[in-house]
C-alpha cells in the first residue's frame, strides 16, 4: 500500500502524497522531537524527511515505509549536525551500572519515576543522545532489533550492547534521582 | 553493592548481563528456563528483573503513540503540499 501510494505521489497524484504523508507523520514527528529536543526544528526536519521522501528515486520495499522514513530523518539530522560518535568518556561495568541502577538494593525506589510519564520522558531526555536514541526506536518505537541495526547501520549485536547499557543507564538516572537527599 | 550469588547454574551478574535479551525474546530456551528457575529463589533479581522490565513497558505506554497535535499535521501537511 505504502509503496503504491508513494509511486503514485512522485508521479504527480496530490492525494495519494498526502495520504502517505498523513500515515506516517505521527511517528517521524515523534522520532524528530527526540532527536531535536526543539519543537520547530522537529517540525522542520519532519517537512524536509517527507519532501526527501516524495521527491527520491530510491524504491520502497512494501514493509519497511517507517524505518525507511526514520532513516532519512536520522540523516538529514546529522547531515545538518555531524557531531563525534563514541565511547563515554568513562566506561562502566555492567555491575557498575546495575549498581547506580538500584540491583542488589532498592530498585523499587524509582517506581514512582517509571509510571509518570513526564518524569520518564525527562529522564530519557538526560540520557546521551546515543542512549536516548536506541531506546526510542525500540522501546518507544517498538522497531525490531534487525530494524533498529539497520537504521543505525550497526551490526545486531552491538546495537543489542548499546540498548542493554542504556536501559541500565535510564534506570541508573531514574533510581539517583529518588534517592533520599544527603544520602 | 550486589551479593553475586549463583542459583540454577546462573550467577547474578549473569543474569543482570542477559536481563534485556530476556526480556526482548532474544535468548534460547533453556538459557531463558535457567533465568526463570534462578528468579524464582533470587529475591535480589526477582526485584530488579520485576522494576527493570516495568521500566521497558512503561516506555511504549507512556511515551510512545503519541500524535502530532492537529495544527503541528496541518503546518506539516500545508508545507509539504506547497513545496512540491
Amino acid at each position: 500500500m505504502d509503496a503504491a501510494k508513494l509511486t503514485r505521489a512522485r508521479a504527480g497524484d496530490r492525494e495519494a502524497g498526502n495520504q502517505f504523508v498523513a500515515a506516517h507523520l505521527d511517528r517521524v514527528w515523534r522520532y524528530s522531537r527526540a532527536l531535536t529536543h526543539d519543537p520547530v526544528a522537529a517540525d522542520d526536519l519532519v517537512q524536509e524527511t517527507f519532501l526527501a521522501a516524495l521527491s527520491s528515486a530510491e524504491e520502497l520495499r512494501a514493509d519497511d515505509a517507517t524505518a525507511w522514513l526514520l532513516h532519512i530523518a536520522r540523516n538529514l539530522w546529522h547531515r545538518q549536525h555531524r557531531r563525534r560518535v563514541g565511547e563515554p568518556a568513562v566506561f562502566e561495568s555492567l555491575e557498575q551500572l546495575g549498581d547506580r541502577a538500584g540491583w542488589g538494593a532498592n530498585p523499587e525506589r524509582a517506581a514512582a519515576a517509571i509510571q509518570d510519564r513526564d518524569r520518564l520522558d525527562a529522564a530519557l531526555r538526560r540520557l546521551d543522545p546515543d542512549d536516548r536514541e536506541v531506546i526510542w526506536l525500540r522501546d518507544v518505537e517498538g522497531l525490531d532489533g534487525p530494524a533498529v541495526a539497520t537504521l543505525l547501520g550497526q551490526p545486531l549485536a552491538t546495537v543489542k550492547s548499546r540498548l542493554h547499557r542504556a536501559r541500565l543507564r535510564l534506570m541508573a538516572t531514574l533510581h539517583e534521582e529518588e534517592k533520599p537527599h544527603g544520602r | 553493592m550486589v551479593d553475586d550469588r549463583e542459583f540454577a547454574g546462573l550467577r547474578c551478574s549473569e543474569v543482570l548481563a542477559l536481563l534485556s535479551d530476556y526480556l526482548d525474546g532474544d535468548l534460547d530456551r533453556a538459557t531463558g528456563d535457567r533465568i526463570d528457575a534462578h528468579v524464582l529463589v533470587c529475591d535480589q533479581c526477582a526485584r530488579f528483573g520485576g522494576a527493570f522490565s516495568t521500566m521497558v513497558k512503561q516506555l511504549r505506554d507512556r511515551l510512545g503513540g503519541a500524535m502530532a497535535p492537529r495544527e503541528t499535521r496541518l503546518r506539516i501537511l500545508t508545507g509539504v503540499r506547497d513545496r512540491r
